[in-house]
């Protein structure tokens, strides 16, 4: 009995780590295509040298290098990003259906930015993740606010009708500034959808180590995380300090959702189909949790953005439309396989 | 009259002194005073509202004192370190809810928390330590299976194994068995009165069956409106009297011929009417 149960545990631990490099494997193989493909095909050898043995000259190569590869960076790291930061919300409000999106971040984060543009022309990528952080941060805080005003306070329901209202009337403001100032919509029109276009390498090294770092603090957190999840009560009595380990992962969630916001925009579906997915797949323990997540996060994002770059070659569709087409039937399929288990 | 029991006990870890515990304005355990006996079962019995739960989160410092203090091992518990308290104490609160997907081994596996650090991850000892909590509570043969599949009384098994792999020597639990059929409830009393009997743990739960706390209590607590009205042996202090004076019951206590325990029969007056007419028309 005791003999079976260890192999039958080490045996489980052995097919989660070869799920993860698999996962690995794919991502990788993604990120290749990604490069490859788009108004332009380019053969996987091309891409290859572009890589490993760059030559200026090269049209081909400055391409790749130039638009491919800080894009293709952008989907993995800002799937990876929406990805955690909805598996962390699930798990530290046990309630499954919580995501940036529903929680009203990805809409406080761009009403934020689109107000900061109308009123103050701020456009400067230094400050637009602060900006959005700052605009997730008062978004979440007036959804709980809400919550905490009604006789039932912090629920599964509660938070989610609060969190749409408050999504609901914040894409409302953004929708009445951006339509009252028809020149800054232009250049936030294609943003506000969701888009991973536009940006340089520079826009993204200001950002990419705020994301590399919630990521990795989400991944030592995660063993914490699986404790919250059971209840602040047992929480508490297994000797978490359960009021500042909220704190810290709201920080860690503003932090990846806002920078996510800031260079693609607001993003849905991602943060909330992508944890669902993988608790399908891994269960309950956020030490598998986090990390499949912010790989299938990554894997799906790059497959969606390289449907986005090939359906109506040469031209593109926003990235956001295409998660939102994918991902809104996707999820209704998994409410329904969860139902019939 | 109020006999209650600050009695100095020297062997006792766990001690309330002065407690006042509050929800808010509202104020639920006032001024409090209770050492819990080492290596014995203590039931908390009153009616709903009397402050038991509440006193029990105290004393898991799950719920921080308005006034007064909670003390273990001669120190302020809340200046403790909260993990090397849960080394200590494992506390279960009342109906747990394992998240979805949690597999029984995985749930167990998460007493394990208190004794792990970033630099030390899972070893063989944490692994034993599952295993054993997990053949005690009888979990063991569906450690595979999610939590959520589960019966009630297996689900609530499995939580018990969960504390009892924080391997502490106190632990604190809250309504245990409500909710559960009588022969489930018998069988997890059995296995707290082995933990405490066996393996010499100390036990502090609240219950809503009086005939159950009486049966394994070793010390009964017996609460109203925030203070402990009696506490002592089960024999001497649970009564007729005792009953009306803090339940409102009425209700007769009889000694079980067989084994001693207390029973309480209250009565039921309508019941009773029944019986006299039933009586009446057979003569």
């Amino acid at each position: 009995m005791l003999a079976a149960s260890l192999a039958n545990n080490s045996s489980l631990k052995w097919a989660s780590a070869i799920g993860i490099f698999v996962l690995l494997c794919l991502c990788a193989l993604l990120f290749m295509l990604h490069l490859s493909v788009g108004s332009k095909s380019l053969g996987f050898d091309t891409v290859f040298n572009a890589l490993f043995n760059f030559d200026p000259l090269q049209f081909d190569h400055v391409i790749i290098s130039q638009l491919r590869v800080p894009r293709a960076i952008i989907a993995v790291m800002v799937g990876s990003s929406l990805a955690v930061a909805g598996a962390i919300m699930q798990g530290v409000t046990r309630n499954p259906l919580a995501s940036p999106s529903i929680l009203g971040m990805l809409s406080g984060a761009s009403f934020a930015i689109v107000i900061s543009l109308s009123l103050f022309g701020i456009s400067s990528p230094i400050y637009t993740p602060w900006i959005a952080a700052i605009g997730a941060l008062f978004a979440v805080v007036i959804v709980f606010l809400i919550c905490l005003s009604t006789s039932k306070g912090i629920n599964s329901l509660n938070l989610t009708l609060s969190g749409a209202m408050v999504s609901a009337f914040l894409a409302a403001i953004t929708s009445l500034f951006s339509l009252l100032d028809e020149e800054n919509y232009d250049q936030v029109r294609v943003w506000l959808t969701g888009s991973l276009a536009g940006n340089n390498m520079e826009d993204i090294t200001l950002i990419l180590p705020w994301m590399c770092g919630a990521l990795f603090i989400s991944i030592l957190y995660c063993q914490k995380i699986t404790v919250l999840a059971m209840g602040d009560q047992v929480a508490h009595g297994l000797g978490i300090k359960t009021t500042r380990l909220k704190f810290e992962l709201l920080a860690v969630v503003v932090t990846l959702t806002a920078c996510s916001v800031a260079i693609a925009g607001p993003m849905g579906f991602v943060g909330l189909v992508v944890p669902h997915i993988v608790r399908l797949i891994v269960g309950s323990d956020y030490r598998w949790i986090i990390p499949s997540s912010a790989l299938i996060g990554a894997i799906f994002l790059l497959a969606v953005d390289i449907a986005a770059r090939t359906i109506i070659r040469p031209e593109e569709i926003a990235t956001g439309v295409i998660t939102a087409m994918i991902g809104a039937p996707l999820f209704v399929y998994l409410i329904k396989m969860k139902s019939a288990q | 009259m109020k006999n209650i029991n600050t009695t100095p006990d020297s062997s006792s870890r766990l001690k309330a002194s002065k407690l006042t515990a509050a929800y808010g304005d509202k104020v639920i355990v006032d001024n409090l005073n209770l050492s819990i006996p080492s290596k014995k079962i203590t039931a908390l019995i009153g009616p709903n509202g009397c402050g038991k739960s509440t006193l029990l989160k105290s004393l898991a410092r799950v719920l921080p004192p308005t006034d007064g203090s909670i003390i273990l091992d001669g120190k302020n518990i809340l200046s403790h370190k909260t993990q090397a308290v849960a080394r200590k104490l494992g506390f279960l609160p009342q109906g747990p809810v394992a998240p979805e997907g949690l597999t029984v081994k995985e749930l167990v596996s998460q007493g394990r928390f208190p004794h792990q650090s970033l630099f030390r991850q899972w070893t063989s000892a944490d692994e034993q330590a599952v295993l054993d909590a997990m053949s005690v509570a009888k979990v063991d043969v569906f450690s595979e299976l999610y939590v959520d599949q589960l019966s009630g009384g297996q689900r609530q098994r499995c939580w018990i194994a969960m504390v009892l792999a924080q391997q502490t020597e106190i632990v604190l639990l809250d309504e245990p068995t409500t909710f559960l059929d009588l022969k489930i409830q018998v069988e997890l009393m059995d296995l707290l009165a082995t933990l405490t009997h066996e393996m010499g743990r100390t036990l502090v739960v609240v219950l809503h069956e009086l005939n159950l706390a009486t049966a394994y209590a070793d010390y009964l607590v017996m609460m109203k409106d925030g203070e402990v009205l009696h506490a002592g042996d089960p024999v001497t202090i649970f009564t007729q009297k005792t009953l009306k004076q803090v339940f409102d019951l009425d209700a007769d206590v009889i000694i079980d011929g067989n084994t001693g325990h207390c029973l309480c029969v209250p009565h039921y007056r309508y019941a009773n009417k029944k019986q006299k007419r039933l009586k009446k028309q057979a003569c």
